[in-house]
C-alpha cells in the first residue's frame, strides 16, 4: 500500500479546464497528492460561434476567464456549462498551468488523449534526465465534454486507487494495467520516462 | 546516541571558537535535530533529515563532515522511507562536495543490498549522479590518495552490482538499472561533432590522458561491453513492456549523445520492430510501437543518423508516419555536407572491414601465442588498405568532374621535365577501355596512398604496429592497463600497484560474495570464443554426456571420502543440482533419496544453494524459467519431505523430518501443509505435533502459522489429535509464551460459539475433520468448542473464568449441563488456592450459581478438609448471596459443629438423593468420604435430628433422615445408639420421635432391651403420658418388651396405668398374672386399687380431668424456659424461635405428627 499522499500525480489534458480538472477534483477529494496541467499552446474555450473560440494565455486565472465570459454572454455560457465548470475550477486552484513549464516531478502522469500523451512524452524526452527518477506516463482516452469528463474522472480515480494499493508500483504496474484494461475494456498507453 | 550527546557537549564548548555566527546557530540547530533522531517517528526522522540536509548542504557546507556520521547511521534505520532519505542526503552530498565520496560510497554499496526494493531503486537512481560526479572528481586528482583509490574501487563495485541488477526479478529495479547503465555508457565513450550537446555532458575526452586511477581505453572498453549487454537485454524475448520502453529510450539517448553507437542502436530497433516480444499485450504493443516511433523520430533529427536514413524511414513508415512528416524531421544539410558525410560513410565501411580483420588476426595471435611483432599482419593491413583506397579512387575517378578538377589542380605542379626515375619506371599505358583505365590508375594511386598511410584505407592500419598477444586481450579489464607508450611509471611500480588493487578488489569481492562485472564479461568473452572454434554437439549427445558426467560424480561417493575431497564433491553436486536442467536435478534427487539417511548433508547443501539462488546471495548464469523464482526451492523441499515420508523407517523418518523442518532456511506453505497431512496419520501424530510446536518456538517468523496449525488440531474431530495438540499448545502458551494473545483469541472465539443457538458453520470444516454441518448442538461438538478454553483456563484464569461465566449464562440448558460436566479437570488443575477462582466463588454473578456450586464440588472432591479460604467464601456466599443450602454441601466437612447443626434442618428437606449424599458426607460413608473429618459426631447428628423443631422442618423429613442414619449400622452401632438415647431421654420436652427411635433401635439391636427398660422407667419419671404420641410409643414399647416390661408398667401412676390398659387391653391378663405373682412379696407396692385397675373394675373412678390427662403443648413449653438444663441444644435456632412473637402452631394439630407404626422400617 503506497501512501496516497506520497504518490505525486499529474493529470494532463490540453487546456487544463475540463478533463484534467474534473479528475483533479475527484482525486483531491480522495486524498491524492495531485496536480493538473494542459499541454496546448494556449487555453482554448468554445466561443459564441464555432470559428471564434475564446483563447487565453496559460496563467490567466479561472476567475478572470469567468468574469470575461460572464461579461460576454452570461446566459449562453451558463447554458453550455462553461461558467459552471470555471466556477468549480476556481475553487480548486488559481489558474490553468502548462505542463511543459512546470518544474514539478511526479510519480505518475495521466493523460486523457493520445495527442496529449505524445506531447508529454516528447517533452519528457527532450529534457536531460538528472535524477534518473522514473515516472509512469499513462493515457486513458476521455472525450472532451462534460459527461465524458465525469466518466473519465471515475475511471482515472479507479485506476489510481488500484495502483496506490500496490506496495511496489514499478514492479506491479504492468499487471495492474493489464487487469484494469480487461475489466474496463479500455486501452491504456503506458510508458516509463525519467526525470 | 551516546556519541551524539558527547558530540553536542563538545560542540557547545568549541562553538565559541567560531566567530561566524551563522555557522554557530546552524550547528546548534543541527545538533538539536540530530539528537531528536533517536526519539522521532519514521516520518519525523525524514523531516529532520530534510532539514539537516537543507541546512548543511544548502548553506553551511563546512558542517558536513561533523554531522556525516549521525546521518549515515540512519542508513540502518528500520523504516525504508528514512533509508531513502539518507540516500537522497548522500546523493546531494556528492553533488555539493564530491570530495566526501570516499566517506559515503561504502554506504551506497551497502544499501544496494537493502532488503527493500524501494530503497534499492532509490540507490540506483542516486548512483547515476554519484558515479558521474565521482568520475569527474577522481580524474581531476593528480596525485590520488589511498582513500580516493579505494573510493574508485568501491565505485567500480557499485557499477558491477547495478549491472547485475538488470537480471533482478523486480521490474522496477531492472528499469532503474537500465537508466543507470545508460549514464555509464554515455560517460565512458567519446562524443563527436554530431553529439547532442548538453551542458553537463562529460565524456571520455574530458578524462585526462594521464589520469592515475584509470585509463580511457579501459573505461571505453568497459562502456562498450555494457552497451553490448544493454543491447542483448533489449533484444531478449521475454522482456517486460516497461523495461523495453525504458531500454529503447536509453538506447536512443545513447545514440544521440554518442553517435558512434548509432549503427547498433538502429539495428536493434530494426530487430525490435520486426519481432516484438510475444509476451506483450495488445495495448502494450501499441505503447511500445508508439515509443519506438518517437525514438526513431528523434534519431532522425540527429545528423549522425545520416547513413541510416533509409532504414529509419522504412521503420517509421511501418509505424504509421507519413512521408511528409519524415521529410520534415530530416535535418537540413547543404550539398557539401552531404558529400562529406557520404565520404565518411565509405571510410567507416573500410574501418569496419579493417576492424574485423584485426580482430580475426588478434584471435589468431592469441591462439598461436606469438610474441614478436608480426610482419604478416603488417602485410595484411597493407593489402587491405590498398584495396580500400583502390575502391575509393575507382568510384571517384568515374565522375569526369573530379578527374578534371584533379588534373587542373595538379597540372601546374608538374616538373617541366620528366624525372629520370619516371622515365625508367614508366611503361606506356596500353590501349584500354574506360573501365580498365580507371581501375589501373586507381591501383597506382592507391599504392602510393597506402605507402604514405593516407586515404580511407589508412584506417586499416592499427595505430601501433600489430600487438603482442598479451596486450591484445581486449576484455581483460581486471588487470589495470599495461603500459602502452605511457612509460611514465616503471614496470615494477605499475605491477606493485596492480597487485594492491587486485588484492583489495579480491578481498572485497570475496567478502561480499559478489561476482564482478569483469568476471561476467570474461565469461561472455570466452563463451563467444568457444562457439567460434567448436561445432555445437547435438542436444541429445550433450544431454547424454551431461548425465553421464553427473552420474560419475555421484557414484564417486566412496572414492571421494577416501580421497578426502568429500566436501568438494558435495559442493560440486550442489551447484550442479541447483543450476542444471530438470533431468539432471531429478537424477540427483533420486540419488539422494536412495539413501537419504546417509546423504542428508548433500540434500541440505543443495537446499541451501537453492535458497541462496532464490535470495540472490549466490549467482549463477542460470536459465530463466517460466516458474516462480521460489519454484525450484519449494519443489526440492517438498520432494525431500515426500521421499523421507515414503522411504524411511519410522525412527529415521522422525529424525530426518525434524531436521528438514528445523533446518530448512525457509518453509513455504506447501511444506507446512505436508507436515499437517503427515500429522494426521496416526502413527506420526505425536511426533508431528511436537515438531509443529518446536517449529513455533524455533522459527519465530512463521510462528503464527504453526500456532494456527496446532489450534486447528486442537479442535479436530479426532480426540487423540486434540489431546496432543492441546498439550503442545499449553506449552507454547504457558512455557514459551508464544503468541498467547492469538491463542486466547482462538479459544475465546470457539467458546463463544456456544452462545449461539445452533452450531455455527465455522466449526464444520474438512480441516477440523468434520465436514458436514450439524443443525443442533451435540455433546461432542460442544465439548470441542470448550476444550481449548478449558485447557488454557488454569494458565489464565482471569480471562477464561470470566468468559466461561459469560458463555454459561448465555447458553441453553443442554449446553449448561455439558459445560458443568466438562470443567472438572481444569478447575482441579487451577486449584483451590487460586485467587481468581475464589473471587468468582465469592462474587457468584447472577446466572452462574449452578456453575459455582459445581466448581465448589470439584474443589472439595476427595479432600479430607476443604481449604479454609474456600469454606470462608462459600459460607459468605451462602449467607449473603445464594441462599441455597446446597452450596454448603461440598464444604460440610469444613463447617463447625454449630453451623452444621444449624443447617441440618435445611439439608434434610432436599430431595432424597441429595439427602442421602449429605448423610454420606456427614457420616463419612463410602470410599469417597471415608477420610473426611467432620466437626460433628454421628451421635450429635442423631441427637440434633431429634431436637429439630417440627415447625422448622416437617417431621416426615426428619423421620426419613433418622431412618437413613439408623440404616448405617456400621456407624450407629449399639454403643452409639445407647449414647444417643441416653442424651435424648434427658431432653425436655421429650423429642417426638424418641419412642420411634427407641423401637427401631430395639429392632436393630434386641440386646438393648434391658437398657431400654431402664429408659422407660426414666420416662415415667418424666411423665411420659403427657405427650400423646410419645405415650402411644411408650405403650408399644412396653408391649414389645413384655413380660420384662410389666414391672415398668406397674410403676405408672394408677390413672395412667388405667389409661394404658384401656389402650392396650391385651396387656391386662399378663399384668394381672404378674401383679398377682408378686403381690405377696414385700415392697411390691401392689395395692388393691392397682389390682382393680388391672382387672378393670374401677374404670370411671379416676376420670376427672377433661383433658384426659394430657397437657396442652403450651404448658410444656413453659416448663422448658429455663435453658440451663440442656446447654447442648440451647443455641439451636429451633428453640430460639420458640420465644419468637409469632405463635407456633401446636404440633398435635397436623397428621404428620403421628408416629409411624413401630418396626415399620
Amino acid at each position: 500500500m503506497t501512501d496516497r499522499k506520497k504518490l505525486a500525480i499529474a493529470l494532463v489534458c490540453s487546456s487544463n479546464l475540463n478533463r484534467s480538472m474534473e479528475a483533479h477534483n475527484f482525486l483531491a477529494k480522495r486524498g491524492f497528492n495531485v496536480r493538473s496541467y494542459g499541454t496546448g499552446e494556449r487555453v482554448k474555450l468554445p466561443g459564441l460561434t464555432f470559428d471564434r473560440p475564446n483563447v487565453y494565455e496559460f496563467g490567466t486565472s479561472y476567475e478572470d476567464i469567468y468574469r470575461d465570459l460572464e461579461s460576454k454572454d452570461k446566459e449562453f455560457y451558463t447554458q453550455n456549462g462553461l461558467l459552471h465548470m470555471l466556477d468549480r475550477n476556481r475553487r480548486i486552484k488559481k489558474c490553468p498551468e502548462r505542463f511543459q513549464e512546470t518544474k514539478e516531478k511526479f510519480d505518475i502522469i495521466v493523460t486523457v488523449e493520445e495527442r496529449v500523451y505524445d506531447l508529454v512524452i516528447l517533452h519528457m524526452e527532450s529534457m536531460d534526465s538528472v535524477d534518473n527518477r522514473p515516472v509512469h506516463v499513462l493515457n486513458v482516452d476521455v472525450v472532451d465534454n462534460h459527461e465524458e469528463a465525469l466518466m473519465g474522472a471515475f475511471l482515472i480515480t479507479d485506476m489510481l486507487n488500484i495502483i496506490s494499493k500496490s506496495d511496489d508500483i514499478d514492479n506491479d504496474i504492468d499487471e495492474i494495467i493489464q487487469e484494469f484494461e480487461e475489466r474496463r475494456n479500455k486501452t491504456i498507453l503506458h510508458s516509463v520516462m525519467f526525470y | 546516541m551516546e556519541s551524539i550527546i558527547a558530540r553536542s557537549s563538545f560542540v557547545s564548548e568549541t562553538a565559541n571558537l567560531f566567530t561566524d555566527e551563522k555557522t554557530a546557530t546552524a550547528r546548534a540547530r543541527v545538533v538539536e535535530w540530530c539528537n531528536e533522531f533517536s526519539t522521532a517517528s519514521p516520518s519525523g526522522k525524514c523531516e529532520l533529515l530534510v532539514k539537516v540536509q537543507e541546512t548543511i548542504l544548502g548553506s553551511c557546507i563546512e558542517l558536513i563532515e561533523e554531522f556525516l556520521e549521525p546521518v549515515l547511521s540512519l542508513a540502518h534505520d528500520q523504516n525504508m522511507e528514512v533509508r531513502k532519505q539518507v540516500v537522497a542526503f548522500v546523493e546531494q552530498t556528492c553533488k555539493v562536495k564530491v570530495e566526501l565520496l570516499p566517506y559515503v560510497i561504502n554506504i551506497i554499496s551497502m544499501m544496494l543490498r537493502d532488503s527493500s526494493a524501494q530503497v534499492i531503486k532509490r540507490v540506483i537512481q542516486a548512483c547515476g549522479s554519484i558515479y558521474k560526479n565521482g568520475l569527474q572528481w577522481l580524474c581531476t586528482l593528480s596525485d590520488p590518495t589511498d582513500s580516493a583509490e579505494q573510493a574508485w574501487n568501491v565505485l567500480s563495485l557499485v557499477k558491477a552490482q547495478v549491472l547485475d541488477m538488470i537480471d533482478n526479478e523486480n521490474d522496477g529495479i531492472r528499469t532503474n538499472a537500465i537508466k543507470f547503465l545508460e549514464g555509464i555508457i554515455v560517460l565512458q565513450s567519446y562524443s563527436d561533432e554530431d553529439s547532442l550537446k548538453r551542458e553537463s555532458d562529460f565524456s571520455l575526452a574530458d578524462v585526462p590522458e594521464q589520469c592515475q586511477l584509470f585509463r580511457r581505453q579501459k573505461l571505453q572498453e568497459e562502456g562498450n561491453n555494457i552497451f553490448d549487454i544493454l543491447l542483448q537485454f533489449h533484444g531478449a524475448t521475454h522482456i517486460s513492456s516497461v523495461n523495453l520502453i525504458a531500454c529503447t529510450s536509453s538506447l536512443c539517448t545513447i545514440a544521440k549523445m554518442r553517435p558512434v553507437f548509432m549503427g547498433p542502436v538502429v539495428e536493434a530497433f530494426k530487430q525490435l520492430n520486426a519481432n516484438l516480444p510475444p509476451t506483450l499485450t495488445d495495448s502494450q504493443v501499441s505503447s511500445v510501437r508508439k515509443s519506438l516511433k518517437m525514438q526513431l523520430q528523434t534519431l532522425l533529427k540527429n545528423r549522425a543518423s545520416f547513413e541510416y536514413v533509409s532504414s529509419i524511414r522504412a521503420m517509421l513508415l511501418d509505424l504509421g508516419a507519413s512521408q511528409n512528416e519524415i521529410q520534415k524531421l530530416m535535418p537540413k544539410m547543404d550539398k557539401q555536407e552531404v558529400a562529406r558525410r557520404q565520404k565518411r560513410l565509405l571510410e567507416n565501411a573500410a574501418q569496419s572491414l579493417a576492424k574485423k580483420a584485426r580482430l580475426a588476426d588478434q584471435q589468431k595471435q592469441q591462439r598461436e601465442r606469438e610474441m614478436e611483432i608480426d610482419a604478416d599482419e603488417l602485410e595484411k593491413q597493407r593489402q587491405k588498405s590498398l584495396r580500400v583506397n583502390e575502391k575509393f579512387l575507382t568510384e571517384h575517378l568515374r565522375t569526369p568532374e573530379t578527374v578534371i578538377n584533379l588534373v587542373i589542380e595538379f597540372l601546374p605542379e608538374l616538373p617541366p621535365e620528366a624525372p629520370a626515375q619516371f622515365l625508367n619506371d614508366y611503361t606506356p599505358i596500353k590501349q584500354l577501355n574506360m573501365q580498365q583505365q580507371v581501375s589501373h590508375i586507381s591501383r597506382l594511386f592507391a599504392q602510393q596512398l597506402t605507402e604514405q598511410k593516407l586515404g580511407p584505407g589508412a584506417s586499416a592500419f592499427s595505430k601501433e604496429p600489430p600487438l603482442r598477444p598479451k596486450q591484445t586481450q581486449p576484455m581483460d579489464v581486471d588487470v589495470p592497463p599495461v603500459i602502452e607508450g605511457t612509460g611514465k611509471l616503471s614496470e615494477e611500480e605499475q605491477q606493485r600497484k596492480e597487485e594492491a588493487t587486485k588484492k583489495l578488489r579480491e578481498t572485497m569481492e570475496r567478502a561480499k560474495g559478489e561476482q564482478t562485472v569483469i568476471e561476467r564479461m570474461k565469461e561472455r568473452a570466452k563463451a563467444l570464443k568457444l562457439q567460434e572454434i567448436t561445432k555445437p554437439l547435438s542436444r541429445n549427445v550433450k544431454e547424454q554426456f551431461l548425465l553421464g558426467a553427473v552420474k560419475r560424480i555421484l557414484n564417486s561417493e566412496r572414492q571421494c571420502i577416501m580421497g578426502g575431497v568429500a566436501a568438494k564433491r558435495r559442493k560440486l553436486v550442489t551447484v550442479i543440482a541447483a543450476t542444471f536442467p530438470d533431468n539432471v536435478r531429478y537424477g540427483i534427487l533420486k540419488f539422494i533419496l536412495e539413501d537419504i539417511k546417509q546423504r542428508i548433508d548433500l540434500a541440505f547443501s543443495w537446499l541451501f544453494e537453492e535458497y541462496s539462488l532464490l535470495q540472490g546471495f549466490t549467482r549463477h548464469t542460470y536459465v530463466k524459467t517460466e516458474n516462480r523464482p521460489d519454484h525450484a526451492y519449494n519443489e526440492l523441499l517438498s520432494q525431500l519431505i515426500n521421499g523421507i515420508g515414503q522411504r524411511c523407517e519410522y525412527k529415521d523418518k522422525i529424525i530426518l523430518l525434524r531436521r528438514i523442518y528445523l533446518e530448512a532456511p525457509i518453509l513455504p506453505e506447501d511444506s507446512i501443509a505436508q507436515l499437517l497431512q503427515m500429522s494426521l496419520v496416526e502413527e506420526f501424530t505425536q511426533h508431528g505435533l511436537e515438531l509443529v510446536k518446536d517449529l513455533a518456538v524455533l522459527r519465530p517468523p512463521r510462528k503464527n502459522r504453526f500456532v494456527r496449525m496446532l489450534l486447528q488440531c486442537a479442535v479436530h474431530e479426532r480426540p487423540d489429535l486434540r489431546e496432543r495438540a492441546l498439550v503442545h499448545l499449553v506449552a507454547l502458551y504457558h512455557v514459551h509464551k508464544i503468541l498467547p494473545t492469538r491463542i486466547d483469541e482462538f479459544a475465546i472465539e470457539w467458546i463463544s460459539f456456544l452462545e449461539q443457538d445452533t452450531p455455527p458453520n465455522a466449526i464444520f470444516s474438512a480441516d477440523y475433520g468434520r465436514p458436514t454441518p450439524e443443525m443442533a448442538w451435540k455433546e461432542d461438538t460442544t465439548k470441542i468448542c470448550l476444550v481449548v478454553a478449558l485447557t488454557l483456563l488454569p494458565y489464565n484464569p482471569e480471562v477464561y473464568l470470566a468468559k466461561l461465566c459469560q458463555v454459561f449464562v448465555a447458553s441453553s440448558a443442554e449446553l449448561k449441563r455439558t459445560i458443568l460436566r466438562s470443567i472438572d479437570s481444569s478447575i482441579k488443575k487451577l486449584g483451590v488456592e487460586n485467587e481468581t477462582l475464589l473471587k468468582l466463588i465469592e462474587d457468584c454473578p447472577k446466572g452462574v450459581e449452578t456453575l459455582v456450586i459445581r466448581i465448589i464440588y470439584i474443589l472439595t472432591e476427595r479432600v479430607p478438609t476443604p481449604h479454609a479460604d474456600l469454606v470462608r467464601r462459600v459460607r459468605d456466599l451462602y449467607h449473603n448471596k445464594v441462599k441455597d443450602v446446597r452450596v454448603l454441601i461440598p464444604v460440610l466437612s469444613g463447617l463447625s459443629r454449630t453451623e452444621l447443626i444449624t443447617v441440618l434442618p435445611k439439608l434434610i428437606k432436599l430431595n432424597p438423593a441429595v439427602v442421602k449424599e449429605v448423610f454420606n458426607r456427614l457420616l463419612g460413608i463410602g470410599a469417597e468420604f471415608a477420610n473426611q473429618t467432620m466437626a460433628i459426631t454421628p451421635t450429635d447428628i442423631l441427637v440434633a435430628l431429634h431436637t429439630i423443631d417440627p415447625s422448622v422442618c416437617d417431621l416426615k423429613a426428619v423421620v426419613k433422615a433418622t431412618s437413613i442414619c439408623l440404616a448405617e449400622r456400621e456407624v450407629y452401632t449399639q454403643d452409639v445408639l445407647i449414647g444417643v438415647l441416653q442424651q435424648l431421654v434427658e431432653v425436655i420436652p421429650v423429642p417426638t420421635l424418641l419412642m420411634r427411635t427407641i423401637i427401631q433401635s430395639l429392632t436393630l439391636y434386641p440386646r438393648l432391651s434391658n437398657f431400654i427398660l431402664n429408659l422407660l422407667q426414666r420416662l415415667i419419671l418424666k411423665q411420659v403420658w403427657r405427650q400423646k404420641v410419645i405415650w402411644e410409643g411408650f405403650l408399644k414399647t412396653v408391649q414389645r418388651l413384655k413380660p420384662q416390661s410389666l414391672p415398668v408398667l406397674l410403676q405408672l401412676p394408677p390413672q395412667q396405668l388405667m389409661d394404658a390398659l384401656q389402650q392396650c387391653p391385651e396387656l391386662r391378663p399378663a399384668l394381672l398374672e404378674y401383679a398377682e405373682s408378686i403381690q405377696d412379696e414385700p415392697m411390691s407396692g401392689i395395692t388393691q386399687q392397682i389390682l382393680d385397675i388391672i382387672t378393670g373394675k374401677s374404670v370411671e373412678v379416676f376420670v376427672t380431668d377433661e383433658s384426659g390427662g394430657y397437657i396442652v403443648p403450651d404448658n410444656i413449653k413453659k416448663e422448658i424456659e429455663d435453658p440451663t438444663d440442656f446447654g447442648i441444644i440451647s443455641t439451636v435456632p429451633v428453640l430460639a424461635s420458640m420465644s419468637a412473637p409469632l405463635p407456633v402452631p401446636p404440633p398435635a394439630i397436623t397428621d404428620l405428627n403421628q408416629p409411624l407404626p413401630p418396626g415399620e422400617d
